[in-house]
Formats: C-alpha cells, structure tokens, sequence
C-alpha cells in the first residue's frame, strides 16, 4: 500500500513567525545508524546536524529570527545565510506536515 | 539475502481478528489462520526485536485493539524500544479512562475510522450501530489531547459525499485525514461490483480532495490514497516486498504485507520459533519477491522496476492466480484486461442489501 499526496505550495515562515514540531511527531534517535530521525505516523525524516540544531530550538517560544540568530552565532556564519536556509528547512517540514508556526 | 536497501521501518502489529465492526472492505483475511492469539510476553518480544532490527514506528491494529486488555502495556513497550505508536482503531469501547491509559502509556497518535459523516450510512457500511460511539470517542480522545487523524475508506456508498467527509473532519478537529479508496484485496474483493466507483466519480473525487489540500494547508493534513484500478502505473507496493515494512498478524504469522496471506502458496513463519530478525532476513516468504531477479516480462526490462518493484504481488494473485505476474494495475502488464472486464462490470448504484459483510473468526 502506498500513499500519494498531491503537490501542494507551502509559504516560507517569516523572521516573527513562532515554529514548532507537529504534535503528531516526534525526535527519536535511529539504533541503526545512531543519527537523530524525525518520525510521525507515517513517515521518517534524516535529520543532519544542522537539522536536529533548528529543530531543537523550535520550542513553541523562539521566532524564527531568534532561532537563526542563535544558530550563526554558533556557527559563526552569516545572518542572512542561516535566516533563509533555516527558513526554507521549516517550509520543507511543514510541506510534510511535521512543523507548524504562528506569526 | 537482504542488504542495506532493506531496513524496515515501520511494524503492523494485529492485536486480534475480533472486532465489533463488519465493514464490507475490510482488509482482515477472508479465510482466518488457525491459531490462538498472541500471548502479551510474545509481543513484548517482537516489539524489542523490531526496535533491533531498526523499526522506527508501530502501528496497532486488528480486528479492533481496543479489545485486546494489555494493549496500554504494549504501547508502553513500544515506547521503552524507541518507537513512534499509532492506534488504528474504530474507536468503539474507548472511554476516557481507558484513552488516559494509552495517553500515558506513551501513544503518539490516534487513528480512528469512519464509514460516513451521518450515522444511517456509517452504520450501513459498518453492519453495526457504531457512528454514536465513534463520536463518543473523538470528544474522549480530544479531552485527553492526543493527536487525531481520521481514516474514511471511499467507495461507491460515500464517493459523491466528499466534500461533507472533509467538512466531517474539519469539524472533529482532526490533525490528519486520509482518504483512502478502497483497496480490493479479501472483503473488498468479495464486495468489488458493488463498492467500486465510476471513473467519472473517481476524477471528481481527485478535484475535490486536491482543493481541500490547499485549502486546509496547515491546519489539517488531507492525504488520498489513490485507487488502484484507474491509473496506468502500478503503486509502489510496501516500498518493495520485505524491504520497509513487516506485519504480524494476531496469530504471530510474520507477514511482508498485511494481505499477502492472500498469495496462494506462502508460508508464513511465526514469532513463536523464530525470532523477528531470522524471519526477516532469511523466510522464504520475505525472500520471494525481494530484488529484482524474481520478475517476469514486461516488468524485467522495464526502467520503472526499482520505481514500482513490478506493483502488487496480492493483486497480481488475486487477479492473473500468479502472484509472479506483473500487477494488472499497471497499463504494461498482459493481464490489463482482466482489471479493465472489473472496471466495466460494476454496477451503476449502490445497493447496501447486497453487501457481504465481514464476519468475526
């Protein structure tokens, strides 16, 4: 059995916009390959490092310019840069229904 | 046999065949194995031994789960192991102390199905008085705050009321909503002229859940499942046989799909003398269809094999008697025909009184 969802276009959360993770998922670590996994209901998301630092300040409390703050500052790398890749990775996951915000 | 292209995620565990719905299309054998169920102390077992071997989520089904009394304690185990759980359940004997109990056993999401959004045609379709309670239900699991996706099997009784299913969900508050056609394997099967739809209720039917998507976009998730008789390519089935996914059944047959019970000449291991991960890697019954070698023409030369692993091997079953043939789904297979003749000899109406309904072992 499979499932197919149709093409749907998901706007990108703005700088003021308040993330957090589905209810209906949850960060669990993968015994196979030790690495952080996004799973719901019925699906499994790899996260990479980068993915599992956003998501772990997606706390319901943070806006998205908070979080990417923090982020470059641990990185030392560019706002802008770490703003709009963070933001393109939250419309990814809420395109898939793992991530909602509040603006 | 199995590489690292084969690593199952997800776990059907069916609790029991009992159940106090009769639903036309159910998805239950037509013909039941022998066999008690499952002792609590097996599934404790099978639950860890999936974890080990890389499950990342459990799905609970039946027959109705509720029914089983140490269903909290296995959710529990789940947890313990490290997974994602999903209750598939028809809601019918939930009360709030018993959906406290799987709230804090750990349950991840709560999947509850409905036949129809009124009460005279779900009850038609579940051949029992279920509506009410289901709904009795729903205010038990939103007063326990556990996520809620619903699940409404779409055939030719409820297709032209789609849109009051969708606004049926909005109203329930559900996270999820899937639309599923009816998949014709076991009940279905049995009730084919009878539940499926025309191909002009089928194109309208996509429209309208399209619209819905992006209308509900972000508040609830509305996923359709396509039918399987109408399209010109074959679904992917589990993501490949023995590749994503492991069922076990209620009498601890270990299955790579929940109806391939259905394949004439599979035998099924059980998790009483072997273990999960013997089972998986070298049964028979995971290693039959596994890779590629297995596939006859078209499907051998064919660039879409790793897309589709040559479709259904139930379906191919049910409809050529050979479960080695290309799925009847996809417009390449010979046996094409032998899905168009089903496509064209149900009937017109729906007619309830001629329903075969699904009966309890």
């Amino acid at each position: 059995m499979s499932d197919s969802t149709l093409p749907v276009s998901t706007p990108l959360p703005g700088l003021d916009s308040v993330p957090k993770i589905s209810p209906r998922a949850r960060i669990q670590s993968d015994k196979v390959t030790g690495k952080p996994v996004l799973v719901s209901q019925e699906s499994v998301v790899k996260l990479n490092a980068t993915a599992a630092d956003i998501l772990a300040l997606c706390d319901g409390q943070r806006t998205v310019g908070q979080i990417a703050a923090e982020l470059a500052a641990d990185y030392h790398a560019p706002l802008e840069t770490i703003s709009s890749n963070t933001s393109a990775y939250l419309a990814k996951l809420a395109h898939l229904n793992l991530v909602n915000w509040r603006e | 046999m199995t590489g690292s292209d084969h690593r199952p995620y997800g776990l059907l565990a069916e609790l029991t065949y009992r159940c106090p719905l009769h639903c036309p299309y159910c998805s239950n054998p037509v013909r039941y194995p022998n066999g008690a169920e499952l002792s609590t102390e097996i599934w404790q077992r099978v639950l860890v031994e999936a974890s080990d071997l890389g499950v990342l989520h459990v799905g609970f089904s039946g027959g109705e789960p509720l029914l089983r009394a140490d269903l909290a304690g296995l959710i529990s185990a789940a947890r313990a192991a490290g997974m994602y759980s999903n209750l598939i359940t028809s809601g019918v004997g939930l009360t709030l102390e018993r959906a406290r109990e799987l709230k804090t056993a750990g349950l991840d999401n709560i999947q509850v199905s409905f036949q129809a959004d009124e009460a005279l045609l779900a009850d038609t379709v579940a051949g029992t008085a279920a509506h009410a309670l289901k709904l009795k239900a729903i205010e038990f699991i939103h007063r326990t705050e556990l996520p809620l996706s619903l699940n409404i099997v779409l055939h030719r009784g409820n297709i032209d009321r789609l849109e009051k299913l969708i606004s049926f969900a909005e109203m329930l508050k559900a996270e999820r909503l899937e639309l599923a056609h009816t998949q014709y394997y076991g009940w279905a099967f049995k009730n084919l002229s009878n539940l499926l739809p025309s191909r002009e209720q089928i194109e309208s039917a996509g429209r309208i859940a399209a619209a819905a998507q992006q209308r509900l976009q972000g508040r609830m998730e509305v996923v359709y499942v396509a039918p399987d008789y109408f399209g010109d390519r074959p679904k992917p089935c589990m993501n490949g046989w023995g590749r994503r996914h492991i069922t076990v059944n209620p009498v601890g047959e270990v299955l790579p799909c929940p109806t391939a019970g259905a394949i004439p000449g599979l035998v099924f291991d059980k998790v009483s003398e072997h273990s999960l991960r013997w089972i998986w890697e070298r049964s028979d019954a995971f290693n039959r269809f596994r890779g590629t070698a297995w596939m006859p023409e078209p499907c051998q030369g064919c660039e879409f094999r790793e897309k589709d692993f040559g479709g259904c091997r139930c379906q191919a079953a049910l409809l050529t008697g050979d479960p080695n043939a290309t799925d009847p789904a996809c417009a390449l297979s010979p046996y094409r025909s032998a899905l168009d003749e089903r496509v064209l000899g149900a009937r017109d109406g729906w007619d309830s009184g001629a329903l075969m309904y699904r009966e309890n072992p």
